[in-house]
């Protein structure tokens, strides 16, 4: 259990950033549209020379998409939006939490997010 | 510390307001739910039918033996619970029921004895009471809902803002209690009526039966196929929702029960938290 406890600790303690190069413009109705450069892989090069392959990959999000997106600052963490979120929503933390995780888990696979997460107890940072 | 209600098989005690159960196991027989507050795993429930009353000191050590060997523990009996506490480590209470057979162990983790302390966990243990009888309180998920006895849990469903609890008789009829939140985007322009609609799926025939405390009623006719309803059961049932502005919340009571009349009362009563 104490492991689970560190777990949640440097989870709630990480800081989400934002991907400095992605655009951004406004979207319908309050979203915001994001667009991704995609990573220069060699097939997708190869594939490009002859095929219309899109070197940038875009993303809409809403209005609720966008207000959490702008929460990632560099400097606020998991935890504070999480308070942030359950406050504004009257929702519960593990609600909250569950919902800003999944948001946070597709925006890194899309390229949009990394997650800074502290050192393990005892450990440098790499 | 203000506390919730946890109430699932077999036990019902008051529990802090931050737990929450994170795993869940829906048979009678056996099973265990998991709770844990913002900082990390806090208690497991765990209970078991047994066929003859078993040692519980025995239980205890093979409990400590498989999974804090070696740790400085302490044994005492409160009440109707054993106890075995390890040393700046989980606090584990076991009871056995003998008149239902079952055995319930509950495991306190280092970090919940750390946060709320022995004494708030004395108070868990002390607030315990047998969930059965006529009347059987469910509590989990931020649904809390007395039921009469002879209703079953059947299943769960524990979204971030939308649970569902299911639960059915053994003529097979139903209950269900919902409870939404974040309504502004889950009603995505709906009004209650039209929502309720939308949640019965379009082969439900919805009638607004009229005002029901703070919210409406509901009567529904459930058609499979148009066709096929003459030798098919055609689900008839009434439904009552209702918001609490106060919590953003908006609950469902759903009951499919045949031989309902007009005007009946949800079997259940539901405490909104």
């Amino acid at each position: 259990m104490n492991d689970e406890s560190d777990f949640f600790r440097r989870q709630l303690a990480s800081v989400p950033v934002r991907n400095a190069t992605v655009e951004e413009t406004p979207g319908n109705a309050g979203g915001v549209e994001l667009t991704v450069p995609m990573a220069g892989a060699v097939w997708r090069g190869l594939l490009g020379t002859v095929l219309p392959i899109s070197k940038e990959r875009r993303i809409a999000l809403d209005a609720l998409g966008r207000e959490t997106l702008e929460w990632c600052d560099g400097r606020t963490t998991f935890r504070e939006m999480i308070d942030r979120h359950r406050r504004q929503h009257q929702l519960s933390f593990f609600e909250s939490r569950a919902l800003l995780l999944g948001f946070f888990k597709l925006m890194m696979q899309r390229g949009v997010l990394l997650m800074r997460v502290p050192p393990e107890d005892g450990k440098e940072t790499p | 510390m203000s506390a919730n209600r946890l109430g699932w098989h077999h036990l019902c005690v008051e529990i802090p307001d931050e737990w929450e159960v994170i795993e869940y196991g829906t048979r009678q027989k056996d099973g265990s739910l998991r709770l844990s507050d913002p900082g990390g795993e806090t208690l497991q429930v765990h209970w078991s039918t047994l066929k003859r009353a078993p040692n519980m000191r025995n239980r205890l050590q093979t409990w400590l033996a498989k999974y804090s060997p070696g740790e400085d523990a302490r044994f005492r009996e409160v009440e109707a619970w054993s106890l075995c506490a390890v040393k700046g480590g989980p606090l584990v209470a076991v009871r056995h029921d003998a008149e239902v057979r079952v055995l319930l162990t509950l495991v306190f983790s280092a970090h919940a004895r750390e946060n709320v302390g022995d004494a708030a966990i004395a108070a868990i243990l002390n607030s315990y009471t047998q969930n059965r009888g006529e009347r059987r309180v469910w509590a989990a998920f931020g649904i809390d809902v007395m039921l009469p006895g002879a209703w079953e849990l059947e299943s769960v469903e524990a979204l971030p803002a939308a649970q569902r609890m299911h639960f059915c008789r053994r003529d097979g009829e139903r209950v269900s209690v919902h409870r939404y939140g974040m309504l502004p985007m889950v009603l995505a322009g709906d009004t209650d009526e039209t929502f309720f609609a939308r949640l019965k799926g379009r082969r439900s025939l919805v009638r607004v039966e009229g005002p029901w405390r703070s919210g409406l009623a509901f009567s529904y006719r459930r058609t499979q196929n148009r066709l096929m309803d003459v030798f098919r059961r055609t689900a008839i049932g009434l439904a009552w929702l209702w918001r609490e502005p106060a919590l953003g919340r908006l609950y469902v009571f759903d009951q499919n029960i045949r031989g309902q009349h007009e005007g009946a009362e949800p079997v259940g009563e539901v405490c909104c938290r």
